[in-house]
């Protein structure tokens, strides 16, 4: 048994597909990608229109209700959306610019790796710091619409209802934690295990 | 010509590459299309980056490679590992010419697609260097790899044996 062997049985299986293959080339190209980091691409441009639609909402607030409080809050939201969203979109561009596949394949395996994992890191950074701002805007507008409490925060940390709230959040950012954790390991994770599974064997010795 | 008329009478003259790559990595007939589509596409996307002081040959075989070697779809099923067995087996030499060249192709099938990028490169009369150099690996490890390659190839070729 020979490796050469199987060269004549290759190529005369090339021949036969060629032969069958009459689809127009240049149509091919401009074709919809199917490849991960068009998927990827989806996602980010996804994230970036929602970001785009929270700060729309953050800087219409401030106009509908005048008041400071309110100001203070689209601000806030209005600093998180830009971070995240300038964050994506430069990630976004720097996919895009990238020419990876025209790398040494242990290079260009590399390259998608690290775009892979800087993806996951984000997403899930931006999971992990949202219920925290959420919680911090959801107590800060309870204590605007009863400022009572501001004179006696310990009746609010005592009451039952705000002990129930607290415990909602805590078991709603307990979800969302591993609701991002599953989510991005179902989309993208058995993909990257995948890679690193390939550039573990292009660098083993 | 313009820009793209000259990629595509390039990639018509080089086919057969992306078919190679496409039947040695995809054995389901949809997902080679999507593959052979995957390899087009990138490849226009890097051609205005090509150097042509380059074989344009080698230059789509790594486009293909490492399309082919990063091509993924969430529907994929897992394919099961199997034992194999060390001990040689006298069916597979009485077996015909065609017949072993058959098992061995399909034995190609099984391994890793790192393993895949390096017989089918190898079947193609590339060097060990330029190997090396196309999957960045050091001409030892390819060396090393190819060796270990005909082992497993002739292993899982017995077991198929064993087990007919």
């Amino acid at each position: 048994m020979e490796l050469e062997d199987v060269k004549g049985l290759l190529n005369q299986q090339v021949i036969q597909f060629t032969n069958f293959r009459t689809q127009d080339f240049s149509k091919l190209l401009f074709e919809k990608s199917a490849g991960i980091l068009q998927r990827l691409i989806k996602s980010i441009q996804f994230e970036i229109i929602t970001c785009l639609l929270f700060m729309l909402v953050a800087a219409a607030l401030p106009l509908i209700f005048p008041v400071l409080f309110i100001k203070i809050v689209s601000a806030l939201c209005l600093v998180y959306c830009l971070y995240f969203g300038f964050n994506l979109l430069k990630f976004r561009r720097q996919i895009n610019s990238q020419h990876q596949i025209m790398l040494p394949t242990q290079l260009a395996i590399a390259a998608l790796v690290q775009i892979l994992e800087r993806f996951m890191r984000i997403y899930f950074l931006r999971c992990i710091v949202t219920s925290p701002l959420l919680f911090i805007l959801s107590v800060s507008v309870f204590v605007y619409e009863h400022p009572g409490f501001l004179a006696h925060p310990a009746a609010l940390r005592d009451s039952a209802a705000f002990r129930l709230f607290c415990l909602g959040f805590g078991l709603l950012s307990l979800f969302a934690w591993f609701f991002a954790k599953w989510y991005i390991q179902q989309r993208y994770g058995r993909y990257l295990a995948e890679l690193q599974q390939h550039l573990k064997e292009l660098k083993a010795d | 010509m313009s820009s793209e008329q000259d990629f595509i009478s390039s990639i018509k003259a080089h086919e057969g590459i992306i078919h190679k790559v496409c039947v040695l990595y995809q054995q389901d007939p949809l997902q080679r299309q999507d593959l052979f589509q995957e390899i087009v596409m990138n490849a226009w996307k890097g051609y205005g980056a090509f150097r042509r002081d380059a074989l344009f040959s080698t230059w789509l075989y790594r486009i293909a490679i490492n399309t082919a070697i990063s091509f993924f779809r969430q529907s994929k099923k897992r394919i099961q590992t199997i034992q194999l067995p060390v001990e040689p087996a006298a069916a597979w030499m009485a077996a015909p010419e065609d017949q072993r060249n058959t098992v061995l192709y399909e034995a190609i099938g099984g391994l890793s697609k790192v393993d895949k990028a390096l017989v089918m490169l190898y079947l193609d009369d590339f060097s060990y260097a330029e190997i090396a150099s196309l999957l960045g690996m050091s001409e030892n490890l390819v060396a090393v790899k190819m060796a270990r390659v005909r082992q497993r190839l002739k292993k899982i070729i017995l077991h198929n044996q064993l087990s007919q």
